[in-house]
């Protein structure tokens, strides 16, 4: 058994378990250092989207990025194809 | 020097009052006057697993509102001299754990005693937050579970940003793991996340593992600490623990068994000894 699963062919409830934290926890080390006023902002520049777009969105992407001493706030709206 | 230790978790459940009681009394046991703090207002617990619950007089409260002095709050273990109790208060308002009231008590204590143990209730609300705010070091406790394991990595996070040490840019708390709960033979069978997972996963030193023991039910049954039942697993585990964090014994080393021949042959995952 354990020969089958060093080979690879069964995945344990550990590794499952493993995978899923290595997810997570990366996520929140991400969130931890982002600034308190992210989540708010992020929701406000979508309600303003939302009010003037027919925009969907769970496509809309805001992202922070740090690099040195500036933090760079990324806007990805994806609009729907014109009818 | 006296050291402020905090011990935590984020998750409630994994045994951070039987940690601190052992911690507490395996530190007074070595000749080192130490105070051990309920952080837990409303739900105190530590005098029980000490076995002193029908001692408590005054509580933290009190001190805090200058009810009582601390001298007087105060519980001496029966058992050890060395060893004293600070009980938290079963009133249900939390907001009596300021920053000045604790700060106030603590340096009090600093001046008499060698390590203050604070042992911290579950959650990050205000007793948790108070329990580490003026801690040197951490001992965090973790299950080989997830919301555990995930638990304790938000606690590290807070560890690092909401503490005086932060706060102040002094250099930070000091960090090490303690796992509970752990089973050798379901880890290495894949149902349990192993000790190499969780250390990978939080990235801090481990300093010792305490294995899924009968004794740890029994002794708080009785009040007695666990490291107390000398003979057990999990009262050595915490005795080595104790040791280690006084550097009287080596560090922590996961692979200080050798595996059989065997084993090695037929095992893909790291085999850990406690």
């Amino acid at each position: 058994m354990r020969i089958l699963k060093a080979l690879g062919f069964h995945k344990s409830t550990a590794q499952t378990a493993k995978d899923r934290l290595h997810i997570i926890i990366a996520q929140q080390r991400s969130e931890q250092n982002s600034p308190d006023y992210l989540p708010q902002l992020r929701q406000e520049i979508l309600a303003v989207i939302a009010k003037h777009t027919k925009v969907d969105i769970d496509k809309i992407n805001v992202d922070l990025q740090t690099k040195d001493n500036n933090s760079v706030v990324e806007l990805n709206v994806i609009f729907p194809e014109a009818t | 020097m006296s050291k402020v230790i905090v011990v935590t978790s984020g998750k409630g459940g994994v045994g951070k009052t039987t940690t601190s009681a052992s911690i507490a009394t395996g530190l007074a046991s070595q000749g080192y006057k130490t105070a051990v703090i309920d952080f837990d207002v409303g739900l105190r617990n530590l005098d029980l697993v000490m076995g002193c619950e029908r001692r408590v007089v005054y509580d933290i409260a009190n001190v805090i509102n200058n009810d009582a002095s601390l001298n007087q709050a105060l519980i001496k273990d029966k058992r050890n001299p060395n060893l004293f109790i600070l009980a938290a208060s079963q009133t249900r308002d939390k907001d009596i754990l300021t920053k000045e009231g604790i700060g106030k008590i603590i340096t009090e204590l600093k001046q008499e005693f060698d390590y203050i143990v604070c042992d911290s209730p579950a959650g990050i609300e205000r007793g948790a937050l108070m329990a580490m705010y003026y801690a040197d070091h951490a001992f965090i406790i973790t299950n080989p579970e997830v919301s555990s394991v995930r638990d304790s990595d938000r606690i590290l996070g807070i560890l690092g940003s909401k503490t005086q040490r932060a706060e102040q840019k002094m250099s930070p708390i000091t960090e090490q793991l303690i796992i509970t709960r752990f089973c050798e033979k379901r880890a290495q069978s894949g149902e349990m996340l192993s000790i190499q997972d969780i250390t990978d996963l939080l990235g801090i030193e481990l300093i010792g593992i305490i294995p899924e023991s009968k004794m740890v039910l029994n002794a708080s049954n009785a009040g007695t600490p666990v490291i107390l039942q000398q003979k057990s697993d999990a009262g050595e585990a915490y005795q080595k623990i104790v040791l280690r964090f006084l550097n009287k014994l080596p560090a922590f080393n996961p692979n200080a068994k050798k595996k059989n021949i065997l084993k090695r042959l037929f095992s893909s995952q790291e085999e850990v000894v406690a």
